[in-house]
């Protein structure tokens, strides 16, 4: 088992490397920082010698070797208003991370409950419900929500705090979390539907049933204990949607995480905070994903099987 | 089952039916497809109206002093008037252009794209396709919203940038899908007749497997294109997509959240314009996946 999941995390290391070299090729190509530093007035000489005083006179994959060199002891260069990167990005990343882990907790206490009782009730008016809403789910674009739970909580009944978290964290991680976990609901719900009708339907809980077993046995015991495999998985999947969605939420509610903090860099074109904050998010993704993965290996009999060859 | 068997027996206009009237058939039968093919009709027509109703340079992107932020239903404003004195309602029919001619160019690349990458690793197999589908599991890994900023990070922020930007983040997913079609077929029967006929490689692409798994392609590029509109608003929202004065939704989205405290029409009706387009293609993608591909039926 220790071989997987040592196989597992070798593998990433390659992926890493691919990932991070394509994101550092491409910002290359958003032109010469030189140029924007120096101005036009700047002389042939004067950006020459600017050139190699930043690096950036050798070729692209020295610089990017001399780039994750740094970047692996913590340094991720200097913004343009002359701040460190990591100093600014380890202050943001909680809040980022914060907002994933109550969303994720929050879509998993309501879709779970949802897809199971829209199984069970499979049909019923309440299953058409549930997946009307959930289809609405995921036409509007989560901003937008935002926006309106803003007006609606904020405005018009004035209970929450809507921008930043100068009024107390707890209070302010409300109406992001709400609505960041909305894009994930609409999935996850259906998720769970899928894989427990699945699990109804099949034949050994029909011999349960055969058996005497109580349906409350059956559907909450039996069911569900199986059910939960690919649902613990598509959890790993939505933590890139998550990472994705913050982007936008946290403009909106002007959350001082890496979302508003990318968009901000990109629109004034520091390339510098984009490139790092871009490869170290696409990390943290691929490591929860190898993480579900081997806790999946865990739980799951037949990949444990594979494994240990038995 | 015998009952029905010997009833289209006995009707042999039933048996003609040729597939596409077939699917037609199919596709009617689903409630949910039906309204939403009626929604992107609808839309289409209100949209095409609005190109010929309205002038771009006085309607639309025009400044009307007169008429600053008038709430729904004054001076004849249905939806009401924006911060620059423009009818809401005039802007959202004419950006409906926008946001479709975005989400079907955007998925059209990406599908055409992926189609040929997917279907080559598929086909060919081996060496070739462990390497091409490395390189879509690679990209697939930077989460895409990211991957798309970047690549309007390197183009720079315009319409045509962000319909680039966005169908070649797209390709990665049409790539897995169309492999996972053209897959099972590589094998079949029919594909073998055609290479014993020495059928060349390429023809056999083109006009076996292609053709037999356009069902799932068409299927996937359809809710795709809702995805896309939804993400395009993000990015012009954002700045980085549709800029300002063109009536995209999102770049309108944008410009409300300045006011939006005193004037939340601003920001509710191109939300529901948005959340009206990308539901009429969702429901459509949904029929047409009952319709044209039996299997993946739930």
């Amino acid at each position: 088992m220790w071989k997987y999941v040592v196989k597992r995390i070798l593998q990433l290391i390659p992926i890493i490397l691919l990932v991070s070299f394509l994101v550092f090729w491409l910002m290359s190509l958003t032109g010469d920082p030189v140029r924007n530093l120096l101005g036009d007035q700047a002389t042939q000489e004067q950006i020459e010698a600017k050139r190699a005083e930043l690096g950036l006179d050798k070729p692209l994959v020295v610089r990017y070797g001399i780039y994750m060199f740094d970047l692996v002891r913590g340094d991720m260069g200097e913004a343009l208003d002359g701040k460190s990167v990591s100093e600014q990005f380890g202050q943001r990343f909680p809040y980022t991370m914060l907002l994933c882990g109550t969303s994720i907790l929050l879509t998993v206490i309501i879709s779970v409950p949802a897809g199971i009782f829209a199984a069970t009730h499979k049909d019923s008016l309440l299953d058409t419900g549930i997946s009307v809403f959930a289809l609405a789910g995921i036409s509007v674009p989560v901003f937008w929500i935002g926006m309106l739970l803003i007006l609606l909580f904020g405005v018009k009944l004035g209970w929450l705090p809507t921008s930043g978290i100068q009024q107390g964290l707890a209070k302010s991680l409300i109406l992001p979390t709400v609505c960041s976990s909305v894009q994930c609901l609409a999935a996850m719900e259906r998720m769970t539907r899928a894989s427990m009708l699945d699990n109804l339907n099949s034949d050994y809980l029909r011999t349960a049933r055969a058996k005497g077993v109580k349906e409350k046995t059956v559907v909450w015991k039996h069911a569900l204990g199986n059910a939960l495999i690919p649902i613990i998985t598509s959890i790993g999947g939505q933590i890139s949607l998550l990472i994705g969605g913050a982007v936008s939420l946290e403009t909106v509610f002007s959350w001082p995480g890496i979302g508003s903090y990318v968009v901000a860099a990109v629109r004034s074109g520091d390339y510098n905070v984009v490139t790092g904050s871009v490869i170290v998010l696409t990390v943290v993704v691929s490591l929860v994903t190898v993480a579900v993965d081997i806790a999946y290996a865990f739980v799951d009999p037949r990949i444990k099987a594979k494994y240990t060859g038995k | 089952m015998s009952k029905k068997s010997e009833k289209t027996m006995a009707t042999p206009d039933l048996k003609k039916r040729t597939r596409g009237q077939q699917i037609w058939h199919q596709f009617c039968k689903n409630k949910g497809s039906v309204v939403g093919m009626a929604m992107i009709i609808i839309l289409l027509i209100v949209g095409i109206y609005a190109q010929f109703a309205y002038d771009y340079d006085t309607d639309i992107i025009g400044m009307n002093v007169d008429s600053i932020l008038l709430f729904p239903g004054q001076d004849g404003h249905l939806i009401g008037t924006d911060h620059m004195g423009r009818d809401m309602l005039a802007r959202l029919l004419y950006g409906a252009k926008y946001s479709i001619l975005i989400g079907v160019l955007a998925t059209a690349i990406s599908t055409v794209i992926g189609v040929a990458i997917g279907a080559i690793a598929a086909y060919v197999g081996g060496k070739v396709e462990t390497v091409m589908m490395r390189l879509v599991e690679i990209l697939m890994m930077i989460p895409t919203v990211l991957l798309t900023i970047i690549l309007v990070a390197v183009m720079g922020v315009s319409l045509n940038n962000l319909i680039w930007a966005l169908s070649l983040s797209g390709i990665p997913f049409m790539a897995r899908q169309v492999r996972a079609a053209v897959l099972p077929l590589k094998d079949s029967e029919f594909v073998e007749a055609a290479k014993a006929l020495g059928v060349s490689d390429f023809m056999i692409l083109m006009t076996h497997i292609l053709p037999n798994s356009l069902s799932p392609i068409i299927v996937q590029a359809t809710i795709r294109i809702g995805v896309t509109i939804v993400s395009a608003s993000v990015y012009s929202f954002l700045g980085l997509g549709v800029p300002s004065p063109t009536p995209e939704w999102g770049a309108m989205l944008s410009d409300a959240r300045v006011n939006m405290r005193q004037y939340p029409f601003l920001v509710i009706y191109p939300g529901l314009a948005i959340m009206w387009t990308t539901m009429g293609f969702n429901l459509m993608g949904d029929g047409l996946r009952d319709a044209l591909d039996p299997k993946l039926k739930k």
